[in-house]
């Protein structure tokens, strides 16, 4: 994806999804995100872990919804007209991840994202991809990746154990 | 149509040309003069061959010729095969399966196959003089002084000049003679190469291509080519080269027609005055076209009685015969033809420098064509020597050739003809449809709500007719999706010989219910496990001839593997006459593994024991075989079966035999399901496992052993509170252990309300789930949970309902496996 000094800055800039959790700030990758839902009709499945609050019809796609803020700890408020579903694929994994707030798409530089330090928010550090300064705020980068394959190691486990 | 439709449609026919291959060569160990076998496999081998010619897969060609020609003297019955013979044969095509598998992981047809050939070529020995006596060689009627040399195709080449003349293609032999002198000699032959190569392809060089290059050759050499031009302008062209001081043409056609008076092929020919339909231009037109080496036929076709089309099925023969030719003459007029004005019977003449047989076939192949007659038509008696002197010496291709062609109205050929009416369809467009169709349920579910809402009459009328045309295109989409497990279980006979041979047993398979149907998906995957459990059967369900013998059985063992459809799903048996499970045995090794508690084991039924052989790890073989010991597998099975929705049971007695049952779902993904409100959540039951439903006055509820029971008809059921099972918000209905189920009223506070029960059956085993209501009855389309939920057991996957809210359909057996959780004691 990232070829460092082959292409030119403009081009290797991170496009991001901001959205919001609480008070914090998050963005994932945009390349990952299929679409951004409004709050609809969720089916809970009864076996699933608690975060996961069910699943629900996207055109005809069953979805499972993932609460992002309780998977990542977050305190959550209640669901109001800004929560948002955003829809996210990695690998053959197909989620919908329940945020408060979805702002806008952002355009990362390289340079403006940097590691993790080791107290920086709640959330648990092997999610974090990074933290990048936009503007005056800080934005949490989600590793996606593992934020959803995390997930299905717990689940084994809850299931084995 | 690309190339990779072709690939695939390769791939798939190839398959079962090896899995017939594979089938026949069985058949003929087993009863080594059986002639009709000998046939289908060299009909099978003979198609691959040339499909893999085609698709330009040597090897594999190669590899399958030399099968072929090992057969031969079979065939003639000149030697009847061995045991050793059929192993090579196997092998054989043990390697063309891998070859098939290379190719269709892009890496072609690799491999190696000198060992073989040299094998197949071994068995074969004694065939050398059978080759030398193929009547190929003795039917060359050597009507041209210039071409004395044999033909020195060898069969492979014979087959591809078969195809070639099979697909209306000329095939010329060109022999140029340079002059004397000639420097440069190779340049100029690959020049003549060159002009030859644009005109279509080189089929064969003699001397070959390098010792032409190389200049090894005497001033002459013969170059075969397959093209569409004609005759005429091929030799145009090779004139032109310097040097070059004579081309001969001679064009080789699959049967033996010597000159245009000649009848032997079977195209009769008759002088033009014969017919009176003829105008005095055509005699012209039609020397004009004899004059450039093409042929003058006129087809004569009778169409089937009652046949509407008729125009249309006329101008359909008129196409297929402006593929070959020109068209020059039609009776009835061509316009009359498109209307149909004619009874059953027309005729239409074409010049053409294609085969008739090719002609015949491609017009037999139109539907409603009762007959086709074909004739030759030539100008006047004098024009028979003319025609004879341009070098249109005719030589049979091949014995086969002429064999098809004089038997083109055999059975044979018609089955074919059958066969090409099947299409191939990419399993991919398959899905998409169902998946399309899948949408139309749901909208049609939608629609149903509105209408009733509505109550609006006429459409009403509509949604109901529409429901009527939906549910017929669904049984035939599905039905579309369903093949039979023949494909599969063709693997087991071979399988089961080398397994048997290995292990020193005697082993009779029996295969029934092979024309058993299930959906694509299934019958894909569903190979491995079976493979398993059949070696399984012969490695450790048989005992050794031996043992068989000291207990009085009979020393052949037998293994069945027996498919039969029930309800909604398909049963698969793998069943065996051998020694049985043995319980204690299982239970001591699941003990020393941990698996089960000793105190446990005494009261654990026989299928809980026998469930424990699906455990990761576990294997009971005494001794560990290459076959299937090792400790991997059962449990591999297990999963592969419920990754498909399926289950696997065991039934066993000792000494009598073991059966390993496997259940899997006819089709996955519609389904009849009762909709029901627990708690007031919508849950959908699969009506295939749902017995009935049922309202039960509380009074009439039990508790045995802390479990609430009801009583119906004499069968004790145990009933599985549905909230509390789904853990809803809203209270049980049901008390838990020891409490009696009238304490429900006292909570609820009212009058005591019936219970509805919906009685689920799965296995021989019941269980009430107790629910809210009774929603009704409906087709619902089975989507999965996806594969972040892939761990969920409960459901088999979620619908989407009339009114687009997504309904979880639950699993039946879910409700048995809690059982051994202790949420259930039946």
């Amino acid at each position: 994806m990232f070829e460092p000094g082959m292409e030119s800055d403009k081009s290797t800039d991170l496009k991001v999804i901001v959205f919001a959790l609480g008070e914090e700030r998050y963005a994932v990758d945009v390349q990952h995100v299929e679409s951004i839902e409004r709050l609809t009709d969720i089916t809970r499945v009864p076996e699933a872990p608690p975060y996961v609050k069910g699943v629900i019809n996207l055109r005809g796609v069953v979805t499972p919804v993932v609460d992002l803020r309780m998977k990542l700890g977050v305190t959550a408020k209640p669901f109001d007209a800004e929560t948002r579903i955003l829809i996210v694929r990695v690998g053959d994994l197909h989620v919908g991840l329940i945020v408060d707030r979805a702002d806008d798409v952002v355009d990362l530089p390289p340079s403006a994202v940097v590691p993790p330090p080791e107290v920086v928010t709640t959330v648990r550090s092997t999610y974090v991809e990074g933290i990048a300064h936009l503007g005056e705020s800080l934005v949490v980068l989600l590793n996606l990746t593992r934020v959803l394959s995390d997930e299905e190691r717990e689940a084994v486990q809850r299931i084995e154990g | 149509m690309d190339i990779g439709d072709y690939l695939s449609m390769f791939l798939d026919e190839s398959r079962e040309n090896i899995d017939l291959i594979n089938r026949e060569l069985l058949a003929l160990e087993q009863d080594p003069k059986n002639i009709e076998a000998v046939k289908e496999l060299f009909r099978a081998a003979h198609t691959l061959k040339g499909m893999s010619a085609t698709m330009g897969f040597g090897r594999l060609a190669e590899l399958t010729h030399e099968l072929e020609s090992a057969l031969d003297p079979v065939r003639s019955g000149e030697r009847t095969l061995r045991e050793d013979d059929v192993d090579v044969l196997l092998r054989a095509t043990d390697r063309m399966e891998q070859m098939l598998k290379a190719i269709e992981e892009g890496r072609g047809d690799e491999g190696e196959i000198g060992d073989l050939i040299e094998a197949l070529g071994r068995l074969g020995d004694d065939e050398e003089a059978a080759v030398g006596r193929s009547p190929a060689a003795a039917t060359r009627h050597g009507g041209n002084d210039d071409d004395d040399d044999d033909y020195d195709y060898d069969g492979y080449q014979r087959e591809i000049i078969r195809q070639a003349l099979a697909q209306g293609l000329n095939v010329y032999r060109v022999r140029v003679t340079l002059r004397h002198g000639t420097l440069m000699a190779g340049a100029r032959a690959f020049m003549v190469y060159q002009a030859l190569e644009s005109f279509g392809e080189i089929l064969h060089s003699a001397p070959p291509v390098d010792d032409l290059e190389q200049e090894r050759f005497d001033r002459s050499f013969v170059l075969t080519v397959s093209t569409r031009a004609a005759e005429a302008d091929v030799v145009a062209a090779v004139q032109n080269i310097t040097d070059v001081e004579a081309v001969s043409v001679a064009a080789l056609t699959r049967t033996a027609q010597k000159g245009a008076a000649a009848s032997a092929s079977g195209v009769p020919a008759l002088l033009i005055d014969r017919f009176s339909d003829y105008e005095a231009h055509h005699r012209h037109v039609f020397a004009e076209a004899r004059r450039l080496g093409k042929r003058i036929l006129r087809l004569t076709v009778t169409l089937g009685p009652g046949v509407l089309l008729k125009g249309a099925r006329a101008y359909m023969v008129y196409q297929a015969l402006e593929g070959f030719g020109e068209v020059l003459h039609s009776a009835p007029p061509m316009d009359d033809l498109e209307e149909g004005r004619f009874e059953r019977v027309f005729a239409l003449t074409v010049s053409t420098g294609g085969a008739p047989e090719a002609i015949l076939d491609a017009v037999r192949n139109i539907s409603e064509i009762q007959a086709v007659d074909l004739v030759e038509i030539v100008p006047d008696r004098e024009a028979a020597p003319e025609a004879a002197s341009m070098a249109r010496e005719e030589v049979a291709a091949t014995a086969e050739a002429r064999a098809n062609a004089s038997s083109a109205n055999n059975p044979a050929q018609n089955v074919r003809r059958a066969v090409h009416k099947m299409i191939r369809v990419d399993a991919d467009r398959l899905e998409k449809l169902m998946n399309l169709f899948s949408e139309l349920v749901i909208d049609r579910g939608r629609l149903e709500v509105i209408a009733q809402g509505l109550g609006h009459q006429g459409l009403l009328e509509i949604v109901e007719h529409m429901s009527r045309i939906s549910g017929e295109l669904q049984n035939l989409v599905l039905s579309i999706r369903m093949v039979s497990v023949e494909s599969v279980f063709n693997r087991f006979p071979r399988m089961v010989r080398d397994v048997a041979r290995e292990l020193g047993k005697s082993v009779h398979l029996v295969v029934r219910g092979e024309e058993t149907e299930l959906d694509r998906t299934v019958v894909d995957e569903i190979g491995d496990p079976i493979m398993h459990l059949v070696r399984n059967a012969v490695d450790h369900g048989l005992e050794s001839e031996a043992e068989r013998k000291a207990k009085g059985k009979p020393p052949v063992g037998t293994v069945e593997l027996v498919a039969y459809p029930s309800g909604n799903n398909v049963y698969i048996e793998v069943r065996d006459d051998g020694r049985g499970i043995d319980r204690d045995k299982v239970l001591k090794k699941a003990i020393e593994r941990g698996l089960v508690r000793p105190e446990e084991a005494r009261e654990m039924r026989d299928g809980a024991v026998y469930q424990l052989l699906f455990h990761p790890g576990f294997s009971t073989a005494d001794v560990v075989t290459d076959i299937s010991g090792r400790g991997v597998g059962l449990d591999v099975v297990k999963n592969k079966i419920e990754s498909l929705g399926g289950r696997v049971a065991v039934f066993s007695k000792p000494g009598e035999g073991t059966i390993f049952r496997i259940q899997l779902p006819l089709t996955l993904s519609i389904l009849f399901a009762m909709l029901v409100d627990i708690g007031g959540e919508t849950y959908a039951l699969p009506i295939a496992d749902l017995l009935e439903t049922i309202a039960v006055p509380p009074e009439s509820v039990r508790t045995v052993h802390l479990q609430p029971v009801i009583d119906l008809r004499g069968t004790i059921i145990p009933l599985v509170d549905g909230r509390s099972f789904f853990r809803t918000t809203a209270p049980p209905r049901l008390g838990t252990h020891g409490v009696h189920p009238k304490v429900t009223d006292g909570k609820e506070a009212g009058e005591p309300t019936a219970l509805y029960v919906a009685v689920i059956k799965k296995n021989e085993r019941h269980v009430g789930l107790v629910v809210d209501r009774f929603i009704g009855q409906q087709e619902i389309v089975l989507k999965s949970l996806g594969a972040y939920l892939k761990r969920i057991t409960t459901f088999l996957g979620a619908t989407i309902l009339g009114d687009g809210r997504v309904a979880l359909v639950v699993e039946p057996s879910a409700f048995f496996e809690g059982a051994s959780k202790g949420t259930l004691v039946v």
